[in-house]
């Protein structure tokens, strides 16, 4: 049978309340438990001791709000970051690729060329679409503050500030998709050990691009859950 | 109005030196005499938040009971965020006490 302890059940939906990250979650659950049975132990014998001390601490619902509002930022500027991160990783790959086929004397067939003709622009294109919605993504979620607590309002702003990189995301899955179809057709003619590079190279921005869009979902995730503590 | 000034009376309580969160909320109360007796809980957000701007550091810290626990400090940034509020908190008290016809002397009494 489960021992009735109202300590830890509180504990427990200050750790639920807190769900949108769960790192912080877990510092505050200890912190609130020291917290707790320190103020219990203040009253030696007390019979309502645990109850006047959850009722003093307050709503859980409550410190979350307060809690989410400079952490969901923190997370946002980490997106930002990310975004940026991406965007340079990408670059760094792709560069890397060209100074291979220029280092190799890499030549095309004429239905390659026509290929590229068409891709190269629109990669290049995609790119600076790309960087300028990063470039307007941090600009914004650096100019955002925290309020004291979480509010709707706010909570539109951050959803503004994950719509932003997730745009310079999706640019950037453009770009994958446009340099892994040319560098595909590339490669499919050439031999392994030469092929290699520009396959790494492909796999980094793949692997880049990826990680954008996970970081992306869990921002999702973590504001949708953040959003629940002003429901009810 | 208190939600307002909870930074710089976290900071204020810190000033005599590292201490943990209930001893955080247990100094707020008995220097301002009882007349800041806040929602326990608000004050770890605050804690949190300041130590996120740099104004506070932290360290896990093992309690006699056992209990792991989070001991806060002012940092040398939190510590001149601090004496930049109380220079204009002093400065408001100053300009309140003269709209409430004191003299500019009078409202500063209680800090010498």
């Amino acid at each position: 049978m489960r021992r009735c302890d109202p300590i830890a059940d509180y504990l427990d939906a200050l750790a639920r309340a807190l769900g949108f990250d769960p790192a912080l979650a877990r510092r505050v659950r200890l912190e609130a438990e020291d917290h707790l049975r320190e103020a219990v132990a203040q009253e030696p014998g007390s019979a309502d001791a645990e109850r006047r001390a959850i009722a003093n601490f307050g709503d859980p619902r409550a410190l979350a709000r307060q809690y989410a509002a400079f952490s969901l930022l923190a997370q946002a500027r980490r997106l930002g970051l990310g975004a940026v991160l991406a965007l340079v990783g990408i670059f760094a790959a792709m560069k890397a690729r060209i100074a291979w086929y220029e280092f190799t004397q890499w030549t095309l067939s004429d239905d390659l060329k026509a290929m590229n003709a068409i891709g190269v622009p629109l990669d290049r294109y995609t790119f600076l679409l790309a960087l300028a919605l990063a470039i307007i993504a941090c600009g914004y979620i650096a100019s955002r503050r925290a309020p004291v607590e979480f509010h709707g309002g706010y909570g539109r702003e951050l959803k503004r500030c994950v719509i932003l990189c997730a745009a310079a995301a999706g640019a950037l899955l453009g770009v994958v998709g446009t340099e892994t179809v040319l560098t595909g057709f590339r490669l499919s003619a050439a031999e392994w050990p030469a092929a290699a590079i520009p396959a790494l190279s492909i796999a980094a921005e793949i692997a880049c691009a990826g990680a954008l869009v996970w970081q992306i979902r869990l921002a999702l995730r973590r504001a949708a859950c953040a959003a629940s503590l002003l429901r009810g | 109005m208190l939600k307002g000034h909870l930074d710089m009376i976290v900071l204020a309580a810190l000033a005599g030196g590292p201490a943990h969160g209930y001893a955080v909320i247990a100094e707020i109360r008995r220097r301002s005499g009882g007349a800041f007796d806040l929602p326990e809980g608000t004050v770890y957000p605050v804690l949190h938040r300041l130590e996120q701007k740099g104004l506070l550091g932290s360290r896990w810290t093992r309690a006699e009971t056992g209990r792991e626990r989070r001991v806060y400090s002012l940092t040398r940034s939190g510590h001149r965020a601090l004496a930049h509020q109380q220079a204009l908190w002093r400065r408001f008290a100053a300009a309140i006490g003269g709209l409430f016809g004191e003299t500019a002397d009078a409202a500063l009494r209680p800090n010498r």
